[in-house]
């Protein structure tokens, strides 16, 4: 078949399309390599068999003999090929380095890469030399890269550059997706109101936590029932969380609808304290409440509401918002030098990154989850989150030993088809600050983008139904990484477009990242004014223009996080770096006149 | 911990939606496909049949409107303007050449509008099919000319216009007289004033997405590619985009419409960056130069208000072709002010008239991009004065500007009820009658001013002596000889294959490259196919006048000498037609 496929095609390419000789042979080898890639499946089991990278080996050896005896055949053939005309010696050479790639394929499959999972040192060996056709090809490919070097940097930085305007695209609409539409952006309305009905448990997690009482006593302040509700905190028993322990054993003497659960071992992490307080819950829809934030009043009467009108749906998700967008006042260390006091500035009382960090809460929850989750396929957030528990224990609670548990739990929801909701507003969405101090932005970043890589390797988005939904979950899982190499790629662009000597139609497409980038800015603007007007923050033109100015910055700050994640991965680091919390939004929210009610 | 594939099942789950096996998936995607595609069909077909009554209409009158502007469209307007060869030559050049213009691109103008020429000439082969490579373009101009058309009824129904009045406002821009001579001509304002109205439908859509925003501000770049004095009109699009929006997101709307047009813009100005041709230098053409030229230093045709100014010329040439369309948009355009849903068309017409009692340069096509415009002031004014029927407001499915449902019929109680009753139902009289007497007189009116002037359009042939004249030459001129000509026949020359390629006249003085290879300035020219060429455009082109004086006619076509060819005799040579090359 193989056979029969390649000589005709090579023919149809000399005789339509005016290509004859080796190139009318490379196109031929390729097509027919895509289009038996259905047919011949009994390579691919050798695929499973004998790995990756011994069957591609095998094949790219196979036709590189292939196109050494088509090259030997021919080298003679010195007219040049005339349109519509094929000669009848170059089609029976075809043929020949046809048959004996065939057959050499087969042979070689069958006998040196689909043999046994351990192979005797001499199929080893036979392997290995495998590989030696491919060196006179390796050579030729080598050569004429470097003969046209200058071009080959062109068409692959003009490669870069496309990439780069697809990534860019694609975060501006994803971006954009809760705007699209008008009616879209009204999605919660809070005057639906159904009966008190379901009962939820709700985990506070909490590792050091100095605020967790006010936390505590804001949830149970709430306008929900309190019979209908339980409060499971997790505070380990260990030296370190002593006190936060004093101060929930306080609240569990106290309340009757708070425990406590104090597991004790020697490595903590969020998954794990979940996982420890599953067991505890009792209630219909089980919500993760993080120990610092601060949780809007109405919020549970309303998830109820969602869930009574909605029994399709599994998980509910709410928005979750920093809020500090600027810092707080900055003490100049005392017994420091200058440099030290300007790194100290620099790392804590800087705010320019504040502004940009809430932003991308704003956004992250107003429209790109909104999207996942109409996509079905989302990456649950780790706070404000309510499941269901059945289908909790359906998918068998938190993974442990995940960096990010919530988006891997959120992946297998979707691999089950469990149905989510994701819903904003701002007098539902629970407050949290930004982390104290740049460093540990980059620390959480870092965790995140290594949770996510380890949710992409475990393969579990693998099951999901559909080549579209994989493939958003490809994009999503490597998503900051994407972002990452474009906040690097994208100075390195406009660089070039100065020193290296290119077509006028590639420099333009050299510079349209950069466009794309100016139309996420104005995206952005747009963003930060509504979610100042949500807030009714005071935002003047100043925040608007630092949001410009610190833009690039960002993208570094990004970057940066994202290679240490891949050093981290490397290095095998997989322990949770936790970022602290000091209740900063608390203090700027004090007195504004929306906490009010609530605190 | 954790298994790789969980069926899950909640309390109250739809039977079908949530379990997912891996067996079963094959039948559930074959079922989700065969739900789509039958969600489809009962899509288009609920569209079909909420549309029927404007689809039909509209194809009525796109088969008469292609029949107007299709039959004859080559022989009326003759050939009156260089420009339509030019354009016709670069997208030629574009095509077969691979190049942005036949001669060195100083921009003149963005290359957008004779791209799309080229594309359309490239997909139907028309430059090898038509009789002449203006006739290629002008076939372009049909198609651009039937799209504006449809979207200038979408348009008008998306600002509300009864079904008759948005087929009243095509009707008018397509078949008055000075519509059918202007949109004939190959111009880029045609293709400019398509991408305006498409602009225009995004900006009035009723969804209000930030994608129709996105659209709009493209189709907005686009007309600025096609011709920059488009962006003139930019503040009616964003107004009527405002007019439109919805304040929940308007800020992206607008972010995404300024930010798309200025981005696509922005490329133009790339473009010269990357070829550093930006600024001014000695040695080669610039932007800025060509601004500078196009904005100052043309020769300013005159305000409208000054007597024999050019631009009052042209104006009376406008109203010479047909009073009716312009004076009658005009007039409606003042009162549409004050109608919110015209507001911004009349902005867009006003704009542009008031433009022109500015002492500039005023463009031969300038009329081009009131003509929409006209007629949607002069049809949407008897949409606002004939009463919608009392049903109310059910009858505006347009989303768009509710307000254009009229004062919502209520019920009206009190002592003198019966007083106001009579009171409305006669301004209701009034203003049907009003309507009808409009009708009435526009129907007794047009004919007599229109026919004569259609009847010509469709039937007389006044580019026939450019044509012949190109043939003549083709066919008796041996190669070899070096010809200078107007772009009308430039094109034709090539396509005929004619050797050394002929020089486009203005080339001859102006373009350096152009004047590098002709060394003994005019006795290198061996022949001249020109029309009459004005005074004041040969004291710029010594050389062409020098050229012209010194050569005898060969041949001379239409009834007074439209265009002639002529021999240019040298020292010593004698006028013979086939006189050896270089003699």
């Amino acid at each position: 078949m193989s056979v029969f496929i390649r000589v005709a095609l090579s023919v149809v390419f000399a005789w339509f399309l005016g290509v004859g000789g080796q190139v009318a042979y490379g196109y031929s080898v390729v097509a027919t390599i895509f289009l038996v890639q259905g047919l011949d499946r009994d390579f691919t089991g050798w695929r499973r068999q004998a790995g990756w990278l011994w069957s591609e080996t095998a094949r790219m050896s196979t036709e590189a003999v292939g196109w050494l005896i088509f090259v030997e055949l021919t080298a003679n053939d010195r007219s040049a090929p005339v349109v519509g005309q094929v000669s009848i010696h170059q089609a029976v050479v075809t043929l020949v380095s046809a048959l004996v790639v065939v057959s050499g394929h087969v042979v070689v499959g069958t006998w040196l890469v689909a043999v046994q999972t351990d192979p005797t040192p001499r199929a080893r060996f036979l392997r290995g030399c495998l590989v030696l056709p491919l060196v006179p090809l390796l050579v030729a490919t080598t050569r004429a890269l470097y003969l046209n070097r200058g071009d080959v940097a062109l068409a692959g930085w003009t490669a870069v550059s496309l990439a780069m305007l697809f990534v860019a695209g694609l975060t501006l609409v994803r971006a954009q997706y809760g705007w699209q539409r008008p009616e879209r952006v009204d999605h919660v309305h809070l005057e639906d109101r159904a009966p008190a009905r379901h009962t939820f448990s709700l985990i506070v997690p909490a590792r050091e936590e100095p605020v967790l009482g006010r936390t505590l006593a804001q949830l149970l302040a709430g306008a929900y029932p309190p019979d209908l509700f339980e409060l499971v905190v997790v505070v380990s028993d260990d030296e370190v969380d002593r006190q936060t322990r004093a101060v929930a054993q306080d609240f569990a003497d106290r309340h009757p609808n708070v425990k406590l659960v104090t597991p004790r071992s020697a490595m903590r992490s969020k998954p794990l304290s979940l996982e420890d307080a599953r067991k505890y819950c009792q209630g219909d829809l089980i919500g993760i409440v993080d120990a610092e934030s601060l949780v809007a009043g109405g919020l549970l009467a309303y998830v109820n509401t969602l869930a009574v009108n909605h029994p399709e749906i599994g998980i509910f998700q709410g928005g979750v918002q920093l809020m500090n967008v600027r810092g707080a006042g900055w003490q100049r260390p005392e017994s420091a030098g200058p440099l030290r006091a300007l790194a100290s500035w620099l790392n804590s009382a800087t705010s320019w990154w504040r502004a940009r960090n809430c932003l991308e809460y704003y956004i992250w929850f107003m429209s790109r989850l909104r999207y996942q989750a109409v996509a079905r396929f989302i990456p649950l957030g780790g706070n404000t989150v309510f499941i269901r528990r059945e289908v909790l224990d359906g998918l068998g609670g938190w993974d442990v030993s995940c960096l990010t548990e919530d988006c891997d739990l959120g992946v297998r929801a979707s691999v089950a088809g469990v149905e989510t909701m994701v819903f904003y507003h701002p007098e539902l969405t629970t407050r949290e600050e930004t982390p104290e101090t740049l460093g540990k932005l980059v620390v959480q970043r870092t965790r995140w983008m290594m949770g996510f890589i380890q949710v992409f390797q475990k393969g579990e988005w693998r099951g999901l139904p559909g080549w579209r939904r994989r493939a958003l979950a490809v994009e999503m899982l490597l998503m900051p990484f994407f972002q990452a190499a474009a906040g690097l790629a994208l100075p390195t662009s406009v660089l070039l477009t100065f020193f290296l000597k290119a077509p006028v139609g590639l420099v333009i497409i050299f510079w349209l990242p950069l466009l794309a980038m100016i139309l996420m800015v104005m995206t952005e603007q747009a963003a930060f004014r509504e979610f100042a007007d949500a807030y009714q923050l005071k935002a003047g033109l100043l925040d608007s223009a630092r949001l410009v100015v610190s833009a690039p910055v960002y993208q570094l700050v990004l970057s940066v996080a994202a290679l240490r994640a891949i050093v981290r991965l490397v290095q095998g680091k997989v322990q949770w770096e936790k970022t602290t919390h000091v209740g900063a939004h608390h203090v700027v929210m004090l007195g504004s006149s929306e906490l009010e009610g609530v605190s | 911990m954790t298994t790789t594939t969980t069926t899950i099942t909640l309390p109250v789950a739809d039977p079908d939606g949530i379990a997912v096996g891996g067996s079963g998936s094959g039948t559930r995607d074959r079922r989700i496909f065969g739900d789509r595609m039958s969600a489809a069909r009962a899509r288009i077909a609920g569209w079909l049949f909420a549309h029927w009554r404007s689809l039909a209409l509209l194809t009525l009158i796109l088969v008469a409107c292609g029949l107007v502007h299709g039959i004859n469209l080559d022989g009326w307007p003759g050939r009156i303007n260089d420009d339509e060869g030019t354009y016709a030559a670069q997208a030629y050049a574009m095509q077969y050449r691979g190049q942005i213009a036949h001669y060195t691109y100083w921009y003149d103008h963005p290359f957008g509008g004779w791209l799309f020429i080229a594309v359309y000439t490239t997909v139907t082969n028309a430059f090898e099919r038509a009789p002449s490579a203006v006739t290629a373009a002008r076939e372009c101009m049909l198609v651009v000319h039937l799209v504006s058309c449809a979207l200038l009824y979408l348009l008008a129904r998306r600002l509300a216009f009864r079904r008759v009045f948005a087929g009243l406002a095509v009707l008018l821009f397509s078949l008055a007289p000075l519509a059918v001579w202007y949109q004939r001509l190959a111009f880029l304002d045609n293709i400019a004033v398509l991408w305006v109205l498409a602009a225009l439908v995004c900006a009035a859509s009723p969804r209000r997405s930030v994608g129709s925003a996105i659209a709009s501000g493209i189709f907005m770049a686009f007309a600025f590619w096609s011709k920059e004095t488009s962006l003139m009109l930019l503040p009616g699009v964003y107004l009527l985009l405002r007019a439109n929006r919805d304040p929940r997101n308007w800020r992206f709307v607008r972010g995404n419409f300024l930010g798309f047009l200025t981005a696509i813009c922005g490329i133009y100005l790339l473009y010269a960056v990357a070829k550093n041709e930006l600024f001014e230098g000695a040695d080669h053409v610039s932007l800025i130069r060509a601004i500078k030229w196009q904005l100052l230093e043309r020769t300013a045709s005159g305000s409208l208000l000054q007597a024999g100014s050019g631009t009052q010329g042209m104006a009376g040439l406008w109203l010479h072709l047909d009073p009716y369309l312009l004076g009658a948009g005009v007039l409606a355009a003042v009162p549409a002010l004050c109608v919110r849903r015209l507001r911004m068309v009349a902005a867009l017409l006003l704009i542009q008239v008031v433009f022109m009692f500015r002492d500039g340069y005023m463009p031969y096509a300038y009329v081009t991009a009131m003509l929409p415009f006209a007629a949607l002031c002069s049809a949407g004014m008897l949409d606002v004065t004939l009463p919608r029927a009392t049903r109310g407001p059910q009858a505006v499915r347009s989303s768009f500007f509710r307000g254009a449902a009229g004062p919502t019929p209520g019920i009206i109680r009190g002592s003198n009820a019966a007083a106001r009753r009579r009171r409305l139902a006669a301004a209701r009289t009034t203003r049907v009658a009003v309507v009808v007497c409009v009708v009435i007189l526009g129907l007794v009116a047009l004919p007599g001013r229109w026919a004569p002037t259609l009847r010509t359009a469709l039937t007389a042939d006044d580019s026939g002596p450019s044509r012949d004249a190109a043939r003549w030459y083709i066919e008796n001129v041996p190669n070899g000889h070096t010809v200078v000509t107007d772009d009308n026949i430039w094109t034709d020359l090539v396509i005929a294959g004619k050797k050394p390629d002929p020089i486009w006249f203005y080339k001859l003085d102006l373009d350096p490259a152009v004047r590098g290879k002709l060394t003994n300035g005019w006795q290198d020219v061996d022949y001249f196919v020109l029309g009459t060429l004005m005074p004041s455009t040969l004291h710029d082109l010594p050389l062409v006048a020098e050229g012209l004086q010194h050569s005898v006619v060969v041949k001379s076509f239409g009834s007074d000498g439209q265009i002639t060819i002529r021999k240019v005799i040298k020292p010593g040579c004698s006028a013979e037609v086939a006189a050896s090359p270089g003699c």
